[in-house]
């Protein structure tokens, strides 16, 4: 297949397909080999996001694929359906799911350490949003559940893939809480 | 109390040792553990004195940090010293916490990125029926099949007077005739598999004169046969012309 024929082909079979499709996948229905399939595949992503006239692109989640719409044309596509919009993670949901990102896969007991109080609620509420997901569980008493986020976790926070999450330095305190000086009474207090 | 909000407002034992880290402006790492460990059971004391519920996992975490501060204060003799991995479990998972409240706040900022892309999800993609086979059968089929046909017509009546006709004359049996009348019943049914086809021949004149219309039909593509499982069918032909010329009178 020359090239024109197979960024066709790509874009029908994405298309055709609605949820992702893996770059193996793509290989084995038009012939193709992995490193032309994958390089075929970045030009079209730089296409379809440079040319003003498309209003779809191509993104990748790890080794998959899948069509989307541009966000310039959120508006527009957003008034086609009465539907209700995507939903707002809570605070504790945000701590849950930062917790597992860093550290997949994870169990129960360790995000509730970590976080310090009962994560029940905000880890059902993120299996839920399809955001997280039973991957196994861990050789120990127990045998707990280890969690991971999924696919659905990249879609939404618009990453190619998990190595993509912002690095950062945990050794660094960012939270500047003003309360620590009334803490010093207590202190006093306690002594 | 102002004081009892605050006591009670740590997020776990991780907390309260965050918070103590901090106040003495120690980095994570488990010297900075011994240093704290007077102070957090202090504070754990405290929250005791004040009856406030004080859960397992305050005093789970206390017992490991005297462990670890009785250790680095002994002369070290046992080997198989774990208070060594007890602390790095410890600073490891101060620091973890770190790393979620920053992360927390990029997350809250970061949650609405991919949310002005719609997707697809799956479809369930129709597929046209498959066609069923309408290769022209082989001529071998067709004859097995004229031959079991043949086969149930002789055994079907006692021979009619007209078989007998042959010895004398033989019956004018019309090819042409039979072709016709196969392609009005097809026009009707639309499709008529091969035993039915044969179904009112009376007798083996008729049934050869039929098989020779099959014949002939097929040849032209005003018929086409296929077998579907173990039946064979007909069914028309594309071509638009479906009568014989006469030339084929049997």
């Amino acid at each position: 297949m020359d090239k024109i024929n197979l960024e066709a082909a790509i874009e029908g079979i994405l298309f055709a397909s609605g949820e992702s499709v893996a770059i193996e996948r793509l290989c084995e229905v038009t012939s193709c080999s992995k490193a032309a399939m994958r390089q075929t595949l970045e030009k079209m992503q730089a296409d379809y996001e440079q040319d003003e006239r498309r209003g779809i692109k191509l993104v990748r989640f790890e080794e998959k694929y899948q069509l989307c719409t541009k966000s310039e044309y959120y508006d527009c596509i957003r008034a086609l359906n009465e539907k209700k919009g995507k939903v707002t993670i809570s605070n504790a949901g945000l701590e849950v799911l930062s917790i597992i990102a860093y550290n997949q896969p994870v169990t129960r007991s360790t995000v509730e350490f970590i976080r310090g109080v009962n994560s029940d609620g905000a880890m059902n509420k993120l299996v839920e949003l399809g955001l997280i997901d039973e991957v196994g569980r861990l050789d120990a008493p127990g045998r707990p559940i280890l969690y991971a986020t999924t696919e659905e976790f990249l879609r939404c926070f618009s990453l190619e893939s998990l190595n993509d999450l912002p690095e950062v330095d945990s050794d660094i305190d960012i939270s500047g809480k003003s309360e620590y000086s009334q803490e010093e009474k207590l202190t006093d207090y306690v002594e | 109390m102002d004081l009892t909000f605050k006591l009670s407002s740590f997020e776990g034992s991780l907390d309260l040792l965050e918070h103590l880290i901090k106040k003495n402006k120690l980095n994570i790492c488990s010297v900075s553990l011994i240093a704290i460990t007077d102070q957090y059971i202090e504070y754990v004391n405290g929250m005791k004195e004040m009856n406030l519920e004080v859960s397992g996992e305050f005093l789970v975490v206390a017992s490991n940090l005297l462990y670890i501060k009785s250790r680095a204060l002994l002369p070290k003799h046992d080997e198989d010293d774990d208070a060594e991995q007890i602390a790095r479990d410890l600073t490891d998972a101060l620091k973890k916490r770190r790393l979620m409240k920053t992360v927390s706040e990029i997350f809250k900022q970061k949650q609405f990125d991919g949310a002005l892309n719609f997707y697809k999800l799956a479809e369930e993609l129709d597929f046209p029926p498959v066609k069923r086979d309408v290769e022209q059968v082989s001529i071998e089929r067709l004859t097995e099949a004229f031959m079991t046909v043949l086969e149930k017509t002789e055994r079907k009546a006692p021979p009619p007077k007209s078989n007998f006709e042959g010895v004398v004359g033989r019956e004018k049996v019309s090819v042409k005739d039979r072709a016709d009348r196969l392609i009005s019943k097809l026009k009707d049914k639309k499709k008529l598999s091969f035993t039915s086809a044969f179904k009112d021949v009376k007798s083996k004149s008729e049934a050869v004169a039929l098989f020779l219309a099959i014949l002939e039909l097929l040849k032209m593509s005003s018929l086409v046969a296929y077998g579907e499982g173990d039946e064979l069918y007909f069914k028309l032909g594309k071509s638009k012309n479906n009568t014989l010329s006469g030339e084929f009178d049997g």
